[in-house]
């Protein structure tokens, strides 16, 4: 047996039990991480963040719940909503001008109508703010692209775990995500539909949908939901020739040799990708079929992609030649390259789903609201959750990504706080932490730093308050968040992570000067894996251990 | 000023408001490209040769975060700075009304600092002047009030932006020139002006 299957083995023994050994889980999360080609972290990091109770049949309920609570915050603080590139710009300039305008009527107000007209402006200026921080969050992943004009409205996806794909409800559903756009009309007038809507739906959907459900379910899995119906159709029946048990074979089997534009490569999208998508003729006709399907419906929807895509290239090439290290292929996000499923991502909307997940919290928390790089601490979580097809979740990422996001907000808001800024959990507080760790780890090196007079404060306050989550290309974030999620005194372990970092790159750092070594930190270089990287912080954090 | 940031002769920061093109106009200057970066957290440092009329100088460059959240922590960055770019977005009104948060920020900076308003993204307007949201004359006012130097540049096109540079460096030139004849004349005075600035750093920090 190898030792990878050995370490999954392992996983398996706890996640099986009916009641979680929380312990145990983290210590196996903390040294070493979760495989990647398990399939557990998901959930691991769902049970980290006390998403899933430890009661293991306590799962479905309570997912289904905090899915419809996501959907309920949703309905009555109101969502982002833009299908494409376009619509996007589009809401952006008319945040600003209705900014601009209510701005100017301001003056004119008094008292109780004013508080609410500043309200709203405040508002408006958060939506803003989040759109314009989200899109240029991890711009080289194809991941959280969307297209760039989008023809034909596309029905919301189906979110809510209590409404099937009946027809009719759809519809509604549709006007419902319409009028939730929401400078177009007033906000009362926005939560009257909202509550007629509901009420509507909520009685329609309970007795027809319950039966229905389970039966849809395994459509749904497959399902894409595509702008134009007629190859929503033509994918659905190749689909449905074949079982789902068979699909999912022939995605996992094939994952490795179909590159889909859209998958998520940290390679950037050559503008040969049509080429990669031509498959191994050695596959059986089923997969032909299904590919072939995808690949149409997508070869339409791309032409019009290409050449954006091959200016974006150009772009990228550009960046390329200055950091080469920071674009590496790296191995393991291969799993991630799934035919069936990416061709679903291509037309679902990651983008909004960052958006609403950073409103909704901003709007429930106010104390913090939202603050810039709460945006690369999400995106992360709602990466996993998106490509979590062995547990068919992909669909609720947002509503799962949101919650664990909150639930590490919950822990690190002080990183985000002004007002605690000069306290002992401030953000400063926590890099004389690190820097002091430095000091005593690598002496000569902290010593070099500090007669360059390189204050810690210009590198460090960004690892620590983003939790690293800039620093690295996305698989790498993920696996140093396994420990540092699963750290028992968490985020104790970020502070001797942090201080590695310097260390790492010590033989760099000690011959340099102040615009090398200051360079060098804020642009970290990416030659050393994740793991290398956590191994120097363990032994560093087991030496001050004892 | 601390030993190593002595090494540059001018210690350049820009301000302005979130997505404004900071970071953006940042890599123009020193790598002469454009692209669309991720949101700058707390601020960066790059440098910048300027080829002067007799000598060539290093100019230091900080690019700061936008949001208000890192106001409290980035003022620090403004501590010895010669020069302050200060931008907003030309086709954003609401980064022009915030202006003066960031003019704020130049009683932590140097005293003979120039500071140069700059209005960004003025590629938007060659497609449709219908985007402009701030107007040239508004701009040239703001500037005036504010007693400061005024530029609209695109980091896009390139356009104004070797304008700008030498503009800097120009006012950097004189500046020194200046600093020369003042400091012969400190020297003259010896020892009341250095009684005077030891009590000011000591009420500084």
């Amino acid at each position: 047996m190898s030792r990878l299957q050995k370490r999954v083995n392992e996983f398996k023994q706890i996640l099986d039990s009916n009641s979680i050994d929380i312990d145990s889980l983290k210590k196996l999360t903390f040294y070493g991480g979760v495989p990647d080609s398990s399939g557990y972290r998901s959930i691991i990091w769902k049970l980290l963040f006390s998403y899933l109770p430890l009661e293991k049949n306590l799962w479905i309920e309570t997912l289904q719940q905090k899915r419809q609570v996501f959907e309920e915050f949703k309905k009555d603080l109101g969502v982002i909503q833009f299908n494409s590139v376009k619509e996007k710009d589009d809401l952006k300039r008319q945040l600003e001008q209705e900014i601009d305008s209510s701005k100017a009527n301001l003056e004119k107000l008094q008292g109780q109508e004013k508080t609410e007209f500043e309200l709203e402006i405040k508002d408006k200026e958060l939506r803003l703010i989040i759109i314009k921080d989200v899109e240029r969050t991890r711009q080289t992943m194809s991941f959280f692209h969307i297209e760039e004009d989008s023809p034909t409205i596309i029905p919301k996806r189906n979110n809510n775990p209590q409404i099937s794909n009946n027809p009719k409800i759809n519809k509604t559903q549709e006007k419902q995500t319409l009028n939730q756009i929401p400078s177009l009309i007033s906000r009362e007038r926005a939560k009257q539909l909202i509550q007629r809507f509901t009420k509507k739906n909520s009685n329609k959907n309970k007795n027809k949908n319950q039966n229905q459900n389970q039966n849809d379910k395994n459509k749904e899995i497959l399902n894409i939901s595509t702008i134009d119906n007629e190859k929503k159709e033509k994918v659905n029946q190749v689909i449905n020739e074949i079982s789902s048990k068979k699909a999912r074979k022939i995605r996992k089997g094939y994952q490795k040799e179909i590159s889909h534009p859209r998958s998520q490569t940290l390679k950037p999208v050559k503008s040969s990708k049509m080429k990669q998508l031509n498959l191994n003729p050695r596959q059986n006709s089923e997969r032909n079929i299904l590919v072939k399907e995808i690949q149409t419906s997508i070869k339409k929807n791309t032409q019009k992609e290409q050449k954006i895509e091959k200016q974006k290239n150009k772009k990228v090439k550009n960046k390329n030649k200055k950091n080469k290290n920071k674009e590496k292929p790296i191995g393991r996000v291969i799993r991630y390259e799934n035919p069936v499923a990416k061709a679903k991502d291509y037309r679902e909307n990651r983008l909004v789903d960052l958006c609403n997940i950073l409103y909704i919290y901003a709007r429930l928390n106010n104390g913090i609201r939202y603050v810039q790089g709460m945006n690369s601490i999400a995106a992360p979580f709602l990466f996993l959750f998106g490509n979590d097809f062995e547990n068919n979740n992909y669909e609720f990422a947002e509503a799962d990504a949101f919650f664990c996001f909150t639930n590490l907000m919950g822990e690190i808001n002080h990183h985000f706080c002004e007002s605690v800024d000069d306290t002992e959990v401030g953000i400063l507080a926590l890099v004389e932490v690190v820097d002091n760790i430095l000091k005593i780890e690598d002496s000569e090196l902290w010593q070099h730093l500090n007669s360059l007079q390189i204050l810690p404060q210009f590198y460090s306050m960004n690892w620590i308050s983003l939790l690293c989550s800039q620093l690295f290309q996305m698989p790498d974030v993920i696996r140093i968040w396994d420990s540092l999620f699963a750290d028992e005194n968490r985020f104790e372990f970020l502070f001797y992570f942090c201080a590695a970092l310097p260390i790492s790159i010590r033989d760099l750092l000690l011959p340099s000067d102040y615009f090398q070594a200051i360079t060098l930190l804020q642009n970290f270089p990416q030659d050393k894996t994740a793991d290398e990287l956590i191994f120097l912080a363990f032994n560093i954090f087991q030496k001050f251990q004892k | 000023m601390n030993e190593e940031e002595e090494k540059y002769d001018l210690k350049i920061i820009l301000l302005g408001s979130s997505k404004v093109g900071k970071t953006t106009l940042v890599n123009r200057l020193t790598q002469g490209t454009f692209e669309n970066p991720e949101q700058t957290t707390g601020a960066t440092f790059s440098k910048k040769k300027y080829q002067g009329e007799l000598q060539e100088y290093t100019f230091s460059i900080w690019d700061t975060a936008g949001e208000e959240r890192f106001d409290s922590l980035s003022s620090f960055y403004c501590r010895n700075s010669g020069c302050e770019l200060i931008l907003y977005d030309i086709t954003d009104r609401n980064s022009f009304t915030n202006l003066d948060r960031f003019f704020d920020k130049l009683q932590y900076t140097n005293e003979d600092s120039f500071v140069i308003l700059i209005g960004t993204k003025l590629d938007l307007i060659e497609e449709t002047s219908k985007l402009r949201k701030v107007t040239l004359e508004e701009g040239k006012k703001k500037a005036n009030d504010k007693n400061s130097y005024f530029f609209e540049i695109s980091s896009k096109t390139g356009h104004n932006i070797q304008e700008l540079w030498e503009t800097v460096g120009d006012l950097f030139e004189k500046n020194s020139q200046k600093n020369e004849i003042k400091h012969r004349q400190d020297n003259n005075h010896f020892q009341i002006n250095s009684f005077t600035n030891n009590q000011k750093k000591k009420n500084c920090c």
